[in-house]
């Protein structure tokens, strides 16, 4: 198992994990200006909602990485070992925002840990249709697409997830939906060919 | 091998929609807020093309060069240089650049388009420059970035560099990036020199590491010393070049002024406006004789849009679509200092008081009917400080000007019958 | 009882067909498996060794479908494969590489770890154990992949171009492992036919997704007709589009 855990990185993992949570606490509601087609004006973005993609980068790295070959034909459940992985650290960090933001750390605490679930399985669902080279295209393009269709502030409606506070139940719910029908696709995928 | 088969599987070409739809939404709300002057037109469609391809760009350049990596492209011992190689390479994403900033121009064109000048050489120049750095950064981390982190790192990091600083202090990191704010310059101002120079000089340094990082890799010495000393070099003389820049990038203009001579008073507007001169001329001769009247003083000598340097020299602005009303206005207001003086931000300064009053008074001398002022500068009651003192003598009222224009540039003067 | 392909349909892409309706059986004992390039050979050990599934029809090995999730932990416990890339793990020495193979197929670490020292001997790996797979030749590697086909004691061994990029000596040597693997049953795709006769019990032949022979290595080579048997001549005749 220690060489499984090496070859899918997940000390990395966990390190980028954690710095994540502490660069979400350190963020604040720091905002970055990034521009609304609806608005027609620049909104103020808060970085803790976007740091959360390149978490979900390394995460998908980490649990797709190894010899696809080897561990499609493999005796042991190498896929359920990915995905326990990416639950565990996405639930991980969602303890952590939960913390963060009951603790009046940092209100956006739970948001970017949702953004993280959301975000990864997002990922993974690229993943499957694209393989893990262009796995992190679907999460991407999707957030920048919600940056560009918000009003600003107030409620969002469920597709805007990436963009909702910590409160917004609906967001929860729609990120965790992307988040099982990524685990699902990824343990029910077959082979690729080709690998990277 | 035929261009077209190079670009086919250029991932470029297939971004190309996607940056210029995002360009578009970039830019479409800025087109009305153009001024009338192909340097704010030209800083307008760079830094909407800045902020649309930068961060695309990066990250089109990450997969592509880990697209090469996995082709075994670079290990294959080519003949031509590491340099050329990646020129190439990145050739199809400086191509798509270019086709997007044109296409930027195109939208801002229609708004300037009659106005004399053209697109800013050395803004332009400066914006494909930014472009062209993040996009070999971009090809060089791709070399060893796995496309699934490195796609998304280069397009939210150069992102972020490109957004973020403006929300920062120091004041000085937003005029590094290459974004300029997304506006520039009015007609009467110019984008300051130094600022391209930084921008210039850190797009340089990002582009010298991305070819270092690419044809030598991390593990030389020398490439890592680079890495740090090259930017940090680039750094300190671009802050160097912008510290004590404010939150804008614009100093005054001080040449591009168009005369002409009406009745023996030189009269001169910025050339964008010279199809405006002879009707601005026609206005402002006669409006700044009542005025001189008025306010004591011999009539000017000339009359610009440029800096009034003298006493002989008065100031005035032929904004687009002003009328006759609108310019005279613009006379007479150009008295008025166009900021609080500098003690006012330590001190209680009472002058502001005085800016209604005295523009609304100076704009009656110039000969501008009541009406007319007072939809400008607000209602005239028979009991307010305008009308108490228009119906002084001529003597009492110069006295009143000159005290309460004192007043406005100074927080040791208080202004007199403001009330 | 070797491995059974029944009826089996596959395809990479939808309209390009690989297999369209194969019902074949591998021989047992030492099989090799040839063909020209793009005749489907990778693509029949990957269904063997469940990499793929067919779209229709069934592979099996002693009842054992791996299409079926109950059954497929059994059945590739007693499959190894090797596949024609090989690609070093990252982090990885050679030995951790091969020990994760066989931790892979369900040995326990340590077992994965002891046989791993019995794999790396076999392909003459063992003074690079701790090396770095990253720093291995192409043969090298190429090594590394049979001793991962080896490692967990499979009872059906697919290797796929297991002698390319291997020099003379190392090419002996594989002949010296190969002649050891006695009571498994072994299915080698090569396009190297020097030895045909004294290595391989039974011949394939496989040309656009269509079994051209299977049988013994005697009888594929008397089909030349020639004085001197030769596997050139007897795959030439059988290969569609060649003199």
């Amino acid at each position: 198992m220690d060489l499984w855990t090496r070859v899918h990185q997940v000390a990395r993992t966990a390190l980028t994990m954690g710095c994540t949570v502490v660069l979400v606490a350190l963020a604040g509601e720091s905002a970055v200006p990034a521009p609304s087609l609806v608005r027609g004006a620049l909104i103020g973005t808060p970085i803790a909602l976007a740091l959360p993609l390149a978490a979900a980068a390394v995460l998908i790295r980490a649990a797709t990485a190894g010899p696809a070959v080897l561990e499609d034909v493999a005796v042991r459940p190498a896929r359920l070992y990915g995905a326990v992985l990416v639950a565990a650290a996405c639930g991980g960090v969602l303890a952590a925002g939960v913390v963060l933001t009951w603790g009046g750390l940092q209100p956006l605490g739970f948001a970017a840990a949702r953004n993280l679930l959301g975000l990864t399985g997002l990922a993974l669902i690229g993943n499957r249709a694209h393989g893990r080279a262009a796995a992190t295209v679907l999460p991407t393009a999707y957030l920048f697409l919600t940056l560009m269709v918000r009003h600003g502030a107030g409620p969002m409606p469920p597709w805007l997830w990436p963009l909702a506070d910590s409160s917004d139940v609906a967001a929860a719910v729609t990120a965790a939906v992307a988040f099982a029908c990524g685990l699902v696709l990824h343990l029910r995928a077959r082979h690729r060919p080709g690998g990277d | 091998m035929p261009l077209h088969r190079w670009l086919r599987s250029a991932a470029a070409l297939y971004a190309l929609p996607v940056m210029g739809v995002y360009l578009y939404l970039l830019l479409s709300g800025e087109l009305q807020n153009i001024a009338d002057n192909w340097r704010d037109a030209t800083v307008v469609a760079t830094s909407s093309g800045v902020m649309a391809l930068g961060p695309t760009c990066a990250a089109v350049g990450a997969w592509e060069g880990a697209r090469l990596r996995r082709g075994g492209v670079l290990d294959g011992t080519p003949v031509r240089r590491p340099a050329a190689v990646l020129l190439w390479s990145a050739l199809p994403i400086g191509a798509a650049a270019v086709a997007v900033l044109a296409f930027a121009f195109a939208l801002v064109t229609p708004e300037v388009g009659g106005i004399p000048g053209a697109p800013d050489p050395p803004v332009v120049a400066v914006g494909l420059l930014v472009i062209g750095a993040w996009s070999l950064a971009g090809v060089a981390a791709g070399r060893f970035l796995h496309p699934a982190i490195g796609v998304p790192l280069l397009l939210i990091g150069t992102w972020l560099w490109l957004a973020y600083p403006q929300a920062l202090e120091p004041l000085w990191i937003r005029h590094l990036t290459g974004e300029n704010l997304g506006t520039c310059c009015s007609t009467d101002t110019v984008l300051d020199r130094r600022v391209l120079w930084a921008q210039a000089l850190v797009a340089a340094a990002v582009a010298v590491v991305a070819y270092l990082v690419w044809s030598r890799g991390f593990r030389p010495i020398a490439v890592k010393a680079a890495v740090v000393a090259v930017p940090a070099a680039a750094l300190v003389v671009a802050v160097s070049l912008v510290d004590g820049l404010g939150a804008d990038s614009d100093r005054p203009r001080t040449g591009g002024l168009e005369c002409v001579r009406e009745q023996g008073v030189e009269v001169c507007v910025w050339r964008e406006r010279r199809a405006r001169l002879g009707y601005a001329a026609r206005l402002v001769v006669p409006a700044s004789r009542r005025l001189a009247v008025a306010i004591g003083m011999p009539a000017p000598r000339r009359i610009t849009e440029g800096a009034a340097r003298d006493r002989e020299s008065w100031h005035f602005t032929v904004a687009p679509q002003a009328g006759d009303d609108d310019v005279v206005f613009a006379l007479a207001t150009g008295f008025l200092p166009p900021a609080s003086p500098p003690c006012a931000k330590d001190r209680e300064f009472d002058g502001d008081a005085a800016y209604v009053p005295v523009g609304t008074w100076l704009a009656i001398k110039a000969g501008l009917p009541r009406a007319v002022v007072a939809a400008k500068t607000g209602p005239m009651e028979n009991g307010d400080a305008v009308t108490r003192v228009l119906a002084r003598p001529r003597a009492d009222q110069i006295r009143w000007f000159r005290r309460n224009l004192a007043a406005l540039r100074s927080c040791d003067i208080r202004p007199v019958d403001v009330e | 009882m070797p491995i059974s392909f029944i009826s089996c349909a596959f395809g990479y892409r939808r309209g390009s067909p690989v297999f369209t309706d194969l019902s074949f059986r591998l021989p047992e004992g030492r099989t090799v498996l040839l063909g020209p390039n793009g005749a489907g050979k990778s693509t029949l050990l990957g269904l063997a060794a469940s990499l793929h599934f067919p779209s229709a029809g069934a592979v099996a090995y002693k009842g054992l479908d791996p299409r079926r999730r109950r059954d497929r932990a059994s059945y590739r416990r007693l499959v190894g494969w090797m596949p024609q890339d090989i690609r070093p793990v990252p982090g990885l020495t050679v030995r951790e590489q091969i020990g994760y193979a066989g931790w892979l197929k369900g040995m326990s670490r340590r077992e994965a770890w002891r046989r791993s020292a019995d794999a790396l001997d076999a392909v003459a790996l063992g003074p690079l154990a701790g090396r770095r797979c990253g720093q291995l030749s192409g043969g090298q590697l190429r090594r590394v992949g049979l001793a991962q086909a080896l490692v967990h004691d499979a009872e059906v061994i697919l290797l796929d171009e297991p002698t390319a990029g291997l020099d003379p000596g190392q090419r002996e040597r594989f002949r010296q492992v190969v002649t050891r693997l006695g009571g498994r049953h072994l299915v080698v795709s090569t396009h190297q036919t020097e030895d045909l006769g004294d290595l391989y019990e039974s011949v394939v032949v496989l040309d656009g997704g269509t079994v051209k022979y299977a049988g013994s290595t005697a009888e594929f080579l008397a089909l030349s007709g020639d004085r001197v048997p030769s596997a050139e001549a007897s795959y030439a005749l059988l290969v569609a589009g060649e003199a």
